[in-house]
């Protein structure tokens, strides 16, 4: 009961807007635009679907910035700011809010979710944490091939000259 | 992530927020460190190797400016809080 789509398994006798979302980086929204776009009925279940819509769905997929390669993407900017040792890379890597709520009480999904995986890369790469500008090119050997996708002197000359 | 901070932060007519920062140059050939207050001020192009002491409010912090900073703002290199640390009292 299980129909694999670009190597991710998706539950056969779920609306068909409802199973894309197990997609990660798919959410209602625009799996509703899929749906709509491929006018796919809204009851239209998973193993209704032709071989045919099925393909056009994968390749339109395979187009999009989903799965591995977003959460790719999330990591390279979080390890960016890592490297460069700014406020928000040092908040991630202690398993704090970033982005200025309190930690008296609640910040439960930050500490469930940030600076775990990112400690585990320092704790292989780097010898001092803390010494950030230091250790930047050994952070960036390591686990950061995309960095130099960044460029940020262009990016920032675009935008402002 | 990072092209939000710069394209999304501030409409581009304005330009960044820049803050007058004398003795660029003389700091590009000495490498002496440049004490500022500044912190709002924008990681310019120009600022790439120079060494800065970004005050936090107590003390200066020193910066090693590199490429990827750009665009960045100068605070948010220099931390303003301590994380807090459990000490044991001396005199019991």
């Amino acid at each position: 009961m299980v129909q694999l789509i670009l190597g991710v398994n998706l539950p056969e006798n779920k609306i068909v807007r409802v199973a894309l979302t197990y997609f990660h980086g798919i959410g209602h929204k625009t799996a509703q635009q899929l749906c709509s776009k491929f006018s796919i009925h809204k009851t239209c279940k998973l193993y209704e679907l032709s071989e045919e819509k099925i393909q056009q769905i994968s390749l339109e997929l395979s187009n999009m910035n989903i799965e591995s390669d977003l959460r790719r993407e999330v990591r390279n900017n979080i390890l960016h700011h890592r490297a460069i040792g700014s406020y928000k890379g040092k908040r991630h890597a202690i398993g704090y809010p970033v982005r200025g709520q309190r930690t008296k009480t609640n910040a439960r999904t930050a500490r469930k979710l940030n600076g775990k995986w990112l400690r585990k890369v320092e704790f292989s790469t780097l010898s001092n944490p803390s010494g950030a500008t230091s250790s930047s090119s050994r952070i960036r050997s390591y686990a950061l091939p995309l960095l130099t996708d960044f460029r940020p002197f262009e990016r920032f000359y675009n935008k402002f000259f | 992530m990072q092209s939000t901070i710069v394209t999304l932060a501030r409409s581009a007519w304005k330009g960044p927020f820049i803050v007058q920062i004398p003795g660029l140059k003389q700091a590009h050939a000495s490498g002496t460190p440049i004490k500022t207050y500044a912190r709002a001020c924008t990681v310019l192009p120009t600022f790439v190797g120079l060494k800065f002491m970004v005050h936090n409010g107590r003390d200066f912090v020193p910066v090693k400016i590199t490429e990827e900073m750009i665009g960045h703002k100068l605070g948010e290199f220099s931390p303003t809080r301590k994380r807090f640390t459990f000490r044991k009292t001396k005199n019991k």
